[in-house]
Protein backbone atom coordinates (compact mmCIF):
# COMPACT_ATOMS: atom_id res chain seq x y z
CA UNK A 1 0.00 0.00 0.00
CA UNK A 2 2.80 2.39 0.96
CA UNK A 3 4.65 1.68 -2.31
CA UNK A 4 1.44 2.32 -4.24
CA UNK A 5 1.05 5.76 -2.59
CA UNK A 6 4.61 6.76 -3.40
CA UNK A 7 4.16 5.88 -7.06
CA UNK A 8 1.17 8.20 -7.42
CA UNK A 9 2.16 11.53 -8.90
CA UNK A 10 1.70 14.60 -6.68
CA UNK A 11 -0.51 17.04 -8.58
CA UNK A 12 -0.97 19.74 -5.93
CA UNK A 13 1.30 20.59 -3.02
CA UNK A 14 0.29 23.35 -0.58
CA UNK A 15 2.87 24.65 1.90
CA UNK A 16 1.83 27.04 4.70
CA UNK A 17 -0.75 28.74 2.49
CA UNK A 18 -2.07 31.91 4.09
CA UNK A 19 -4.55 34.40 2.64
CA UNK A 20 -5.35 37.77 4.19
CA UNK A 21 -7.17 40.88 2.96
CA UNK A 22 -6.08 44.35 4.11
CA UNK A 23 -9.08 45.76 6.02
CA UNK A 24 -8.27 49.33 4.94
CA UNK A 25 -9.15 48.37 1.38
CA UNK A 26 -12.60 47.33 2.52
CA UNK A 27 -13.20 50.58 4.43
CA UNK A 28 -12.07 53.11 1.83
CA UNK A 29 -13.89 52.80 -1.47
CA UNK A 30 -13.71 56.31 -2.88
CA UNK A 31 -11.41 59.33 -3.09
CA UNK A 32 -13.99 61.16 -0.92
CA UNK A 33 -13.47 58.55 1.85
CA UNK A 34 -9.77 59.44 2.09
CA UNK A 35 -10.66 63.03 2.97
CA UNK A 36 -13.47 61.92 5.27
CA UNK A 37 -11.07 59.65 7.19
CA UNK A 38 -8.50 62.44 7.42
CA UNK A 39 -11.08 64.90 8.78
CA UNK A 40 -12.40 62.38 11.31
CA UNK A 41 -8.77 61.51 12.10
CA UNK A 42 -9.53 57.83 11.70
CA UNK A 43 -6.34 55.95 11.02
CA UNK A 44 -6.26 53.55 8.10
CA UNK A 45 -4.60 50.82 10.15
CA UNK A 46 -2.89 48.12 8.14
CA UNK A 47 -5.06 45.53 9.82
CA UNK A 48 -5.77 42.26 7.99
CA UNK A 49 -8.71 39.90 7.83
CA UNK A 50 -7.14 36.45 7.74
CA UNK A 51 -9.14 34.05 5.56
CA UNK A 52 -6.76 31.06 5.45
CA UNK A 53 -3.97 30.19 7.90
CA UNK A 54 -1.08 27.82 7.33
CA UNK A 55 -2.81 25.33 5.07
CA UNK A 56 -0.70 22.29 4.22
CA UNK A 57 -1.69 19.26 2.17
CA UNK A 58 -0.79 17.30 -0.94
CA UNK A 59 -3.08 15.84 -3.56
CA UNK A 60 -2.00 12.88 -5.65
CA UNK A 61 -3.36 11.48 -8.85
CA UNK A 62 -6.60 9.64 -8.09
CA UNK A 63 -7.36 11.60 -4.89
CA UNK A 64 -10.94 12.79 -4.47
CA UNK A 65 -10.85 15.49 -1.81
CA UNK A 66 -13.90 17.03 -0.17
CA UNK A 67 -13.69 20.33 1.71
CA UNK A 68 -16.34 21.17 4.30
CA UNK A 69 -16.81 24.08 6.68
CA UNK A 70 -19.47 26.45 7.94
CA UNK A 71 -20.32 29.38 5.61
CA UNK A 72 -17.40 31.79 5.36
CA UNK A 73 -15.00 29.13 6.63
CA UNK A 74 -12.64 29.58 3.67
CA UNK A 75 -13.61 26.70 1.32
CA UNK A 76 -14.06 28.78 -1.82
CA UNK A 77 -11.10 31.05 -1.02
CA UNK A 78 -8.89 27.97 -0.65
CA UNK A 79 -10.08 26.63 -4.01
CA UNK A 80 -9.52 30.04 -5.63
CA UNK A 81 -5.96 30.02 -4.26
CA UNK A 82 -5.40 26.54 -5.68
CA UNK A 83 -6.82 27.53 -9.07
CA UNK A 84 -4.56 30.61 -9.13
CA UNK A 85 -7.38 33.17 -9.06
CA UNK A 86 -6.33 34.50 -5.65
CA UNK A 87 -2.73 35.50 -4.92
CA UNK A 88 -1.30 34.08 -1.68
CA UNK A 89 -0.30 36.29 1.22
CA UNK A 90 2.23 33.68 2.35
CA UNK A 91 3.24 30.11 1.52
CA UNK A 92 3.31 28.36 -1.83
CA UNK A 93 1.30 26.08 -4.07
CA UNK A 94 2.95 23.76 -6.57
CA UNK A 95 0.66 22.52 -9.33
CA UNK A 96 1.42 19.82 -11.88
CA UNK A 97 -1.07 19.71 -14.73
CA UNK A 98 -4.00 21.66 -16.12
CA UNK A 99 -6.59 23.03 -13.70
CA UNK A 100 -10.27 23.53 -14.38
CA UNK A 101 -12.23 25.21 -11.60
CA UNK A 102 -16.01 25.62 -11.55
CA UNK A 103 -17.00 28.15 -8.91
CA UNK A 104 -20.24 29.29 -10.43
CA UNK A 105 -22.85 27.13 -12.09
CA UNK A 106 -24.25 29.90 -14.29
CA UNK A 107 -21.50 31.96 -15.87
CA UNK A 108 -22.42 34.66 -18.34
CA UNK A 109 -19.91 37.03 -19.84
CA UNK A 110 -22.08 38.97 -22.27
CA UNK A 111 -25.84 38.81 -21.50
CA UNK A 112 -26.61 40.60 -24.81
CA UNK A 113 -25.01 37.79 -26.83
CA UNK A 114 -26.74 34.50 -27.66
CA UNK A 115 -26.33 31.24 -25.77
CA UNK A 116 -24.27 29.88 -28.68
CA UNK A 117 -21.88 32.86 -28.58
CA UNK A 118 -21.47 32.67 -24.79
CA UNK A 119 -20.95 28.90 -24.98
CA UNK A 120 -18.26 29.42 -27.60
CA UNK A 121 -16.56 32.06 -25.41
CA UNK A 122 -16.55 29.74 -22.40
CA UNK A 123 -14.99 27.02 -24.56
CA UNK A 124 -12.26 29.42 -25.72
CA UNK A 125 -11.58 30.46 -22.12
CA UNK A 126 -11.55 27.01 -20.52
CA UNK A 127 -10.06 24.86 -23.29
CA UNK A 128 -6.82 24.96 -25.23
CA UNK A 129 -7.17 24.86 -29.00
CA UNK A 130 -3.95 22.87 -29.23
CA UNK A 131 -5.18 20.10 -26.95
CA UNK A 132 -8.93 20.09 -27.49
CA UNK A 133 -11.24 19.96 -30.46
CA UNK A 134 -13.37 22.99 -29.58
CA UNK A 135 -16.01 22.66 -32.36
CA UNK A 136 -16.61 19.04 -31.31
CA UNK A 137 -16.86 20.03 -27.63
CA UNK A 138 -19.38 22.73 -28.55
CA UNK A 139 -21.50 20.39 -30.62
CA UNK A 140 -21.54 17.68 -27.96
CA UNK A 141 -22.22 20.16 -25.14
CA UNK A 142 -25.10 21.77 -26.98
CA UNK A 143 -26.69 18.37 -27.49
CA UNK A 144 -26.19 17.49 -23.82
CA UNK A 145 -27.67 20.80 -22.61
CA UNK A 146 -30.87 20.27 -24.65
CA UNK A 147 -30.94 24.02 -25.32
CA UNK A 148 -31.04 23.69 -29.13
CA UNK A 149 -34.31 25.63 -29.44
CA UNK A 150 -33.16 28.63 -27.43
CA UNK A 151 -29.44 28.59 -28.14
CA UNK A 152 -29.62 31.55 -30.56
CA UNK A 153 -31.61 33.76 -28.18
CA UNK A 154 -29.83 36.37 -26.02
CA UNK A 155 -28.68 34.91 -22.72
CA UNK A 156 -30.26 37.80 -20.78
CA UNK A 157 -33.67 36.17 -21.22
CA UNK A 158 -32.49 32.72 -19.99
CA UNK A 159 -33.74 31.37 -16.67
CA UNK A 160 -31.20 30.38 -13.97
CA UNK A 161 -31.73 26.72 -14.84
CA UNK A 162 -31.00 27.36 -18.54
CA UNK A 163 -27.82 29.25 -17.66
CA UNK A 164 -26.73 26.37 -15.48
CA UNK A 165 -27.32 23.90 -18.33
CA UNK A 166 -25.31 26.07 -20.71
CA UNK A 167 -22.36 26.57 -18.35
CA UNK A 168 -22.07 23.10 -16.89
CA UNK A 169 -22.55 21.33 -20.22
CA UNK A 170 -19.55 23.07 -21.72
CA UNK A 171 -17.34 22.92 -18.64
CA UNK A 172 -17.92 19.26 -17.91
CA UNK A 173 -17.27 18.07 -21.47
CA UNK A 174 -13.66 16.91 -21.18
CA UNK A 175 -11.65 15.60 -18.18
CA UNK A 176 -8.65 17.47 -16.85
CA UNK A 177 -5.64 16.89 -14.54
CA UNK A 178 -6.95 18.91 -11.59
CA UNK A 179 -10.70 19.49 -11.29
CA UNK A 180 -12.25 21.84 -8.72
CA UNK A 181 -16.03 21.71 -8.28
CA UNK A 182 -17.56 24.26 -5.91
CA UNK A 183 -21.24 23.47 -5.25
CA UNK A 184 -21.94 22.81 -8.91
CA UNK A 185 -25.23 20.96 -8.51
CA UNK A 186 -27.09 23.86 -6.88
CA UNK A 187 -29.97 25.25 -8.92
CA UNK A 188 -30.47 22.42 -11.41
CA UNK A 189 -33.95 20.97 -11.94
CA UNK A 190 -34.47 17.36 -10.86
CA UNK A 191 -34.24 15.82 -14.35
CA UNK A 192 -31.11 17.72 -15.37
CA UNK A 193 -29.55 17.16 -11.94
CA UNK A 194 -29.65 13.37 -12.49
CA UNK A 195 -28.29 13.71 -16.03
CA UNK A 196 -25.61 16.17 -14.93
CA UNK A 197 -24.70 14.07 -11.92
CA UNK A 198 -23.89 11.11 -14.22
CA UNK A 199 -21.77 13.35 -16.47
CA UNK A 200 -19.91 14.93 -13.53
CA UNK A 201 -19.24 11.49 -12.04
CA UNK A 202 -17.76 10.39 -15.37
CA UNK A 203 -15.69 13.59 -15.46
CA UNK A 204 -14.48 12.96 -11.90
CA UNK A 205 -13.53 9.36 -12.65
CA UNK A 206 -11.55 10.41 -15.73
CA UNK A 207 -9.82 13.48 -14.20
CA UNK A 208 -6.46 13.29 -12.38
CA UNK A 209 -7.49 14.63 -9.00
CA UNK A 210 -10.69 16.30 -7.80
CA UNK A 211 -11.51 18.86 -5.11
CA UNK A 212 -15.21 18.81 -4.33
CA UNK A 213 -17.18 21.31 -2.26
CA UNK A 214 -20.76 20.69 -1.30
CA UNK A 215 -23.10 21.18 1.63
CA UNK A 216 -24.74 17.84 0.75
CA UNK A 217 -23.18 15.22 3.01
CA UNK A 218 -24.48 12.41 0.84
CA UNK A 219 -22.73 13.78 -2.27
CA UNK A 220 -19.44 14.31 -0.47
CA UNK A 221 -19.48 10.81 1.03
CA UNK A 222 -20.37 9.35 -2.34
CA UNK A 223 -17.64 11.11 -4.32
CA UNK A 224 -14.74 11.80 -1.93
CA UNK A 225 -12.07 9.46 -0.60
CA UNK A 226 -10.71 12.07 1.79
CA UNK A 227 -12.23 15.14 3.44
CA UNK A 228 -10.72 18.27 4.97
CA UNK A 229 -12.66 20.21 7.62
CA UNK A 230 -11.93 23.93 7.79
CA UNK A 231 -12.73 26.11 10.77
CA UNK A 232 -12.07 29.86 10.53
CA UNK A 233 -9.53 29.29 7.81
CA UNK A 234 -7.59 26.49 9.52
CA UNK A 235 -7.60 22.77 8.87
CA UNK A 236 -8.99 20.99 11.93
CA UNK A 237 -9.29 17.56 10.31
CA UNK A 238 -7.89 15.82 7.23
CA UNK A 239 -8.76 12.18 6.59
CA UNK A 240 -11.62 9.68 6.42
CA UNK A 241 -14.89 11.25 5.10
CA UNK A 242 -17.19 9.67 7.73
CA UNK A 243 -14.88 10.80 10.52
CA UNK A 244 -14.64 14.28 8.94
CA UNK A 245 -18.40 14.83 9.16
CA UNK A 246 -18.34 13.74 12.79
CA UNK A 247 -15.63 16.36 13.52
CA UNK A 248 -17.53 18.97 11.49
CA UNK A 249 -20.77 18.38 13.45
CA UNK A 250 -18.94 18.51 16.77
CA UNK A 251 -17.21 21.77 15.81
CA UNK A 252 -20.55 23.28 14.79
CA UNK A 253 -22.20 22.18 18.02
CA UNK A 254 -19.37 23.73 20.02
CA UNK A 255 -20.12 27.05 18.31
CA UNK A 256 -23.79 26.95 19.36
CA UNK B 1 -1.62 34.01 -9.95
CA UNK B 2 -3.10 32.48 -13.07
CA UNK B 3 -0.54 31.48 -15.63
CA UNK B 4 -1.60 31.78 -19.25
CA UNK B 5 0.67 31.28 -22.25
CA UNK B 6 1.25 34.29 -24.50
CA UNK B 7 -0.47 32.54 -27.38
CA UNK B 8 -3.57 31.81 -25.31
CA UNK B 9 -3.51 35.39 -23.98
CA UNK B 10 -3.50 36.80 -27.56
CA UNK B 11 -6.29 34.42 -28.54
CA UNK B 12 -8.36 35.57 -25.54
CA UNK B 13 -7.77 39.24 -26.42
CA UNK B 14 -8.98 38.51 -29.94
CA UNK B 15 -12.13 36.54 -29.02
CA UNK B 16 -13.12 38.84 -26.15
CA UNK B 17 -12.59 42.02 -28.19
CA UNK B 18 -14.75 40.56 -30.98
CA UNK B 19 -17.42 39.60 -28.42
CA UNK B 20 -17.20 43.04 -26.79
CA UNK B 21 -17.80 44.72 -30.15
CA UNK B 22 -20.72 42.43 -30.97
CA UNK B 23 -22.28 42.94 -27.51
CA UNK B 24 -21.96 46.72 -27.77
CA UNK B 25 -23.65 46.94 -31.14
CA UNK B 26 -26.25 44.19 -30.65
CA UNK B 27 -29.77 45.54 -30.37
CA UNK B 28 -28.70 49.13 -30.99
CA UNK B 29 -30.09 51.02 -33.93
CA UNK B 30 -27.30 51.27 -36.51
CA UNK B 31 -24.79 50.73 -33.66
CA UNK B 32 -21.59 50.52 -35.72
CA UNK B 33 -22.56 53.38 -38.00
CA UNK B 34 -23.36 55.64 -35.04
CA UNK B 35 -20.01 54.92 -33.37
CA UNK B 36 -18.22 55.82 -36.62
CA UNK B 37 -20.42 58.85 -37.18
CA UNK B 38 -19.91 60.32 -33.70
CA UNK B 39 -16.27 61.46 -34.18
CA UNK B 40 -16.98 62.48 -37.78
CA UNK B 41 -19.94 64.65 -36.68
CA UNK B 42 -17.92 66.13 -33.80
CA UNK B 43 -15.19 66.99 -36.27
CA UNK B 44 -17.65 68.39 -38.81
CA UNK B 45 -19.30 70.59 -36.15
CA UNK B 46 -15.94 71.99 -35.02
CA UNK B 47 -14.87 72.69 -38.63
CA UNK B 48 -18.17 74.51 -39.17
CA UNK B 49 -17.86 76.51 -35.93
CA UNK B 50 -14.31 77.67 -36.58
CA UNK B 51 -14.24 78.14 -40.35
CA UNK B 52 -17.79 79.47 -40.88
CA UNK B 53 -18.82 81.04 -37.55
CA UNK B 54 -15.42 82.33 -36.36
CA UNK B 55 -14.17 82.72 -39.95
CA UNK B 56 -10.72 81.20 -39.46
CA UNK B 57 -9.13 81.82 -42.87
CA UNK B 58 -6.21 79.35 -42.77
CA UNK B 59 -6.96 76.73 -45.49
CA UNK B 60 -5.07 74.10 -43.45
CA UNK B 61 -7.20 74.66 -40.36
CA UNK B 62 -9.65 71.76 -40.97
CA UNK B 63 -6.69 69.40 -41.34
CA UNK B 64 -5.05 70.81 -38.20
CA UNK B 65 -8.31 70.26 -36.32
CA UNK B 66 -8.54 66.70 -37.63
CA UNK B 67 -5.02 65.91 -36.38
CA UNK B 68 -6.09 66.86 -32.87
CA UNK B 69 -9.78 66.23 -32.39
CA UNK B 70 -10.10 62.58 -33.50
CA UNK B 71 -7.11 61.35 -31.42
CA UNK B 72 -8.49 63.39 -28.49
CA UNK B 73 -11.91 61.71 -28.81
CA UNK B 74 -10.07 58.38 -28.78
CA UNK B 75 -8.26 59.37 -25.54
CA UNK B 76 -11.41 60.53 -23.75
CA UNK B 77 -13.54 57.57 -24.86
CA UNK B 78 -10.78 55.12 -23.88
CA UNK B 79 -10.57 56.63 -20.39
CA UNK B 80 -14.37 56.46 -20.08
CA UNK B 81 -14.53 52.85 -21.25
CA UNK B 82 -11.49 51.49 -19.40
CA UNK B 83 -11.56 53.14 -15.97
CA UNK B 84 -14.42 51.06 -14.60
CA UNK B 85 -13.49 47.91 -16.45
CA UNK B 86 -12.22 45.89 -13.47
CA UNK B 87 -15.44 46.50 -11.58
CA UNK B 88 -17.49 45.33 -14.58
CA UNK B 89 -15.31 42.23 -14.97
CA UNK B 90 -14.77 41.58 -11.24
CA UNK B 91 -17.20 38.67 -11.05
CA UNK B 92 -15.90 37.06 -14.25
CA UNK B 93 -12.28 37.40 -13.12
CA UNK B 94 -13.07 35.63 -9.83
CA UNK B 95 -14.72 32.73 -11.62
CA UNK B 96 -13.03 32.36 -14.99
CA UNK B 97 -9.41 31.68 -15.92
CA UNK B 98 -8.98 35.05 -17.67
CA UNK B 99 -5.77 37.00 -16.95
CA UNK B 100 -6.79 40.36 -15.44
CA UNK B 101 -4.00 42.14 -17.31
CA UNK B 102 -5.73 41.78 -20.67
CA UNK B 103 -9.07 43.33 -19.63
CA UNK B 104 -8.19 47.03 -20.26
CA UNK B 105 -6.66 45.99 -23.63
CA UNK B 106 -9.98 44.48 -24.70
CA UNK B 107 -11.86 47.75 -24.10
CA UNK B 108 -9.06 49.77 -25.64
CA UNK B 109 -8.94 47.64 -28.80
CA UNK B 110 -12.71 47.88 -29.12
CA UNK B 111 -12.44 51.69 -29.00
CA UNK B 112 -9.37 51.74 -31.24
CA UNK B 113 -11.29 49.97 -34.03
CA UNK B 114 -13.90 52.79 -33.92
CA UNK B 115 -11.19 55.47 -33.85
CA UNK B 116 -9.32 53.86 -36.71
CA UNK B 117 -12.48 53.59 -38.83
CA UNK B 118 -13.45 57.26 -38.36
CA UNK B 119 -9.89 58.52 -38.83
CA UNK B 120 -9.37 56.47 -41.95
CA UNK B 121 -12.63 57.65 -43.53
CA UNK B 122 -11.83 61.34 -42.95
CA UNK B 123 -8.22 60.91 -44.12
CA UNK B 124 -9.39 59.24 -47.31
CA UNK B 125 -11.59 62.29 -47.97
CA UNK B 126 -8.50 64.53 -47.74
CA UNK B 127 -6.39 62.11 -49.82
CA UNK B 128 -8.96 62.35 -52.64
CA UNK B 129 -8.91 66.14 -52.28
CA UNK B 130 -5.10 66.03 -52.65
CA UNK B 131 -4.48 67.69 -49.27
CA UNK B 132 -2.92 64.57 -47.70
CA UNK B 133 -0.59 62.13 -49.43
CA UNK B 134 -0.74 58.34 -49.12
CA UNK B 135 2.77 58.50 -47.59
CA UNK B 136 1.51 60.80 -44.83
CA UNK B 137 -1.33 58.37 -44.12
CA UNK B 138 1.16 55.49 -43.84
CA UNK B 139 3.59 57.46 -41.67
CA UNK B 140 0.71 58.37 -39.32
CA UNK B 141 1.11 54.80 -38.07
CA UNK B 142 3.93 56.06 -35.78
CA UNK B 143 1.98 58.82 -33.98
CA UNK B 144 -0.96 56.40 -33.77
CA UNK B 145 1.27 53.75 -32.21
CA UNK B 146 2.68 56.13 -29.58
CA UNK B 147 -0.80 57.44 -28.80
CA UNK B 148 -2.32 53.95 -28.35
CA UNK B 149 0.65 52.78 -26.27
CA UNK B 150 0.40 55.84 -24.01
CA UNK B 151 -3.36 55.51 -23.60
CA UNK B 152 -3.05 51.78 -22.95
CA UNK B 153 -0.63 52.37 -20.05
CA UNK B 154 -2.66 55.29 -18.69
CA UNK B 155 -5.96 53.38 -18.84
CA UNK B 156 -4.47 50.37 -17.06
CA UNK B 157 -3.34 52.65 -14.22
CA UNK B 158 -6.77 54.31 -13.99
CA UNK B 159 -8.56 50.93 -14.08
CA UNK B 160 -6.35 49.61 -11.26
CA UNK B 161 -6.84 52.68 -9.07
CA UNK B 162 -10.60 52.69 -9.71
CA UNK B 163 -10.94 49.25 -8.09
CA UNK B 164 -10.32 50.91 -4.74
CA UNK B 165 -11.36 54.51 -5.37
CA UNK B 166 -14.60 54.05 -7.23
CA UNK B 167 -15.36 57.72 -7.80
CA UNK B 168 -12.18 58.13 -9.87
CA UNK B 169 -14.26 57.89 -13.04
CA UNK B 170 -16.14 61.10 -12.17
CA UNK B 171 -12.96 62.93 -11.19
CA UNK B 172 -11.36 61.94 -14.50
CA UNK B 173 -14.39 62.99 -16.49
CA UNK B 174 -14.07 66.48 -14.95
CA UNK B 175 -10.28 66.59 -15.43
CA UNK B 176 -10.44 65.61 -19.08
CA UNK B 177 -13.09 68.28 -19.76
CA UNK B 178 -10.56 70.81 -18.42
CA UNK B 179 -7.68 69.22 -20.32
CA UNK B 180 -9.54 69.66 -23.60
CA UNK B 181 -9.06 73.42 -23.25
CA UNK B 182 -5.48 73.05 -22.04
CA UNK B 183 -4.45 70.95 -25.05
CA UNK B 184 -3.68 72.62 -28.41
CA UNK B 185 -6.47 70.97 -30.39
CA UNK B 186 -8.52 73.83 -31.84
CA UNK B 187 -5.76 76.41 -31.35
CA UNK B 188 -2.03 76.33 -32.02
CA UNK B 189 0.61 76.42 -29.28
CA UNK B 190 2.13 79.41 -31.11
CA UNK B 191 -1.04 81.45 -30.52
CA UNK B 192 -0.80 80.97 -26.73
CA UNK B 193 0.71 83.98 -24.84
CA UNK B 194 4.33 83.27 -23.92
CA UNK B 195 3.65 83.83 -20.20
CA UNK B 196 1.32 80.79 -20.00
CA UNK B 197 2.76 78.73 -22.84
CA UNK B 198 4.68 76.51 -20.41
CA UNK B 199 1.36 75.22 -19.01
CA UNK B 200 0.09 74.15 -22.41
CA UNK B 201 3.54 73.12 -23.62
CA UNK B 202 4.09 70.67 -20.76
CA UNK B 203 0.72 68.99 -21.11
CA UNK B 204 1.53 65.35 -22.02
CA UNK B 205 -1.30 65.28 -24.57
CA UNK B 206 0.31 68.14 -26.44
CA UNK B 207 3.34 65.86 -27.02
CA UNK B 208 1.11 63.02 -28.19
CA UNK B 209 -0.99 65.06 -30.63
CA UNK B 210 1.80 67.26 -31.95
CA UNK B 211 3.33 64.60 -34.26
CA UNK B 212 -0.10 64.20 -35.96
CA UNK B 213 -0.37 67.98 -36.39
CA UNK B 214 3.21 68.32 -37.67
CA UNK B 215 2.80 65.42 -40.08
CA UNK B 216 -0.43 66.59 -41.71
CA UNK B 217 0.41 70.31 -41.81
CA UNK B 218 4.18 70.41 -42.44
CA UNK B 219 5.03 66.85 -43.49
CA UNK B 220 8.00 64.84 -42.23
CA UNK B 221 10.11 67.79 -41.08
CA UNK B 222 12.70 67.73 -38.27
CA UNK B 223 9.96 69.02 -35.99
CA UNK B 224 7.86 65.94 -36.74
CA UNK B 225 10.72 63.59 -35.86
CA UNK B 226 11.51 65.56 -32.72
CA UNK B 227 7.95 65.40 -31.41
CA UNK B 228 7.56 61.79 -32.52
CA UNK B 229 10.58 60.80 -30.41
CA UNK B 230 9.11 62.67 -27.46
CA UNK B 231 5.77 60.87 -28.03
CA UNK B 232 7.55 57.49 -28.02
CA UNK B 233 9.28 58.46 -24.79
CA UNK B 234 5.94 59.47 -23.24
CA UNK B 235 4.47 56.11 -24.30
CA UNK B 236 7.40 54.32 -22.68
CA UNK B 237 6.93 56.28 -19.44
CA UNK B 238 3.21 55.49 -19.44
CA UNK B 239 3.92 51.79 -19.97
CA UNK B 240 6.52 51.77 -17.22
CA UNK B 241 4.13 53.44 -14.78
CA UNK B 242 1.42 50.94 -15.65
CA UNK B 243 3.90 48.12 -14.96
CA UNK B 244 4.65 49.59 -11.50
CA UNK B 245 0.92 50.09 -10.82
CA UNK B 246 0.17 46.52 -11.93
CA UNK B 247 2.80 45.10 -9.58
CA UNK B 248 1.47 47.08 -6.65
CA UNK B 249 -2.29 46.90 -7.23
CA UNK B 250 -2.99 43.70 -9.20
CA UNK B 251 -4.15 41.81 -6.08
CA UNK B 252 -6.92 44.36 -5.51
CA UNK B 253 -8.51 43.37 -8.82
CA UNK B 254 -9.52 39.86 -7.77
CA UNK B 255 -10.17 40.70 -4.11
CA UNK B 256 -12.23 43.86 -4.52
CA UNK B 257 -13.12 44.00 -8.24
Amino acid sequence: MWCFMVDKKILIDLNNVTLAFPKANLEVTSIRDIFAKKIKKNSLAEDYKVVLRDINFKLRSGDRLGIISENGGGKSSLCRCISGSYPLSAGSIVRHGDIRALFESSLVIYPELSGRENMSLLAEIFYDRKKHNIPQILEESLKFSELEESIDLPVKIYSKGMLLRLTLSILSAVPTDILILDEVFDGADEFFRIKLSQRIRKLISESGTVIFISHQEEQVLDICTRVIVLKRGKIIFDGDPQEAFKVYRESRNSLL
Amino acid sequence: MKHTSNQKMLRLIYVLTAANLRARYRNTFYGVIWVLLYPILMYGAQVFAFTVVFEVKDPNYPLYLLAGIIPWIFVVQSVEMCTGVYLQWGHALKNLPIPALIIPSIQLLDNFINFFGAYFLILMFYVFQGKVTAAQVLISFFPTFSLVAFVSGMCTVFALINVRYRDLKFVLSFLFSLLFYLTPIFYSINSVPVSVRWIIGNNPFHFLLRPFQELFINGTTDNFYHYQYVAFFMAFISFFLSYLAWRKLKNNVVFYG
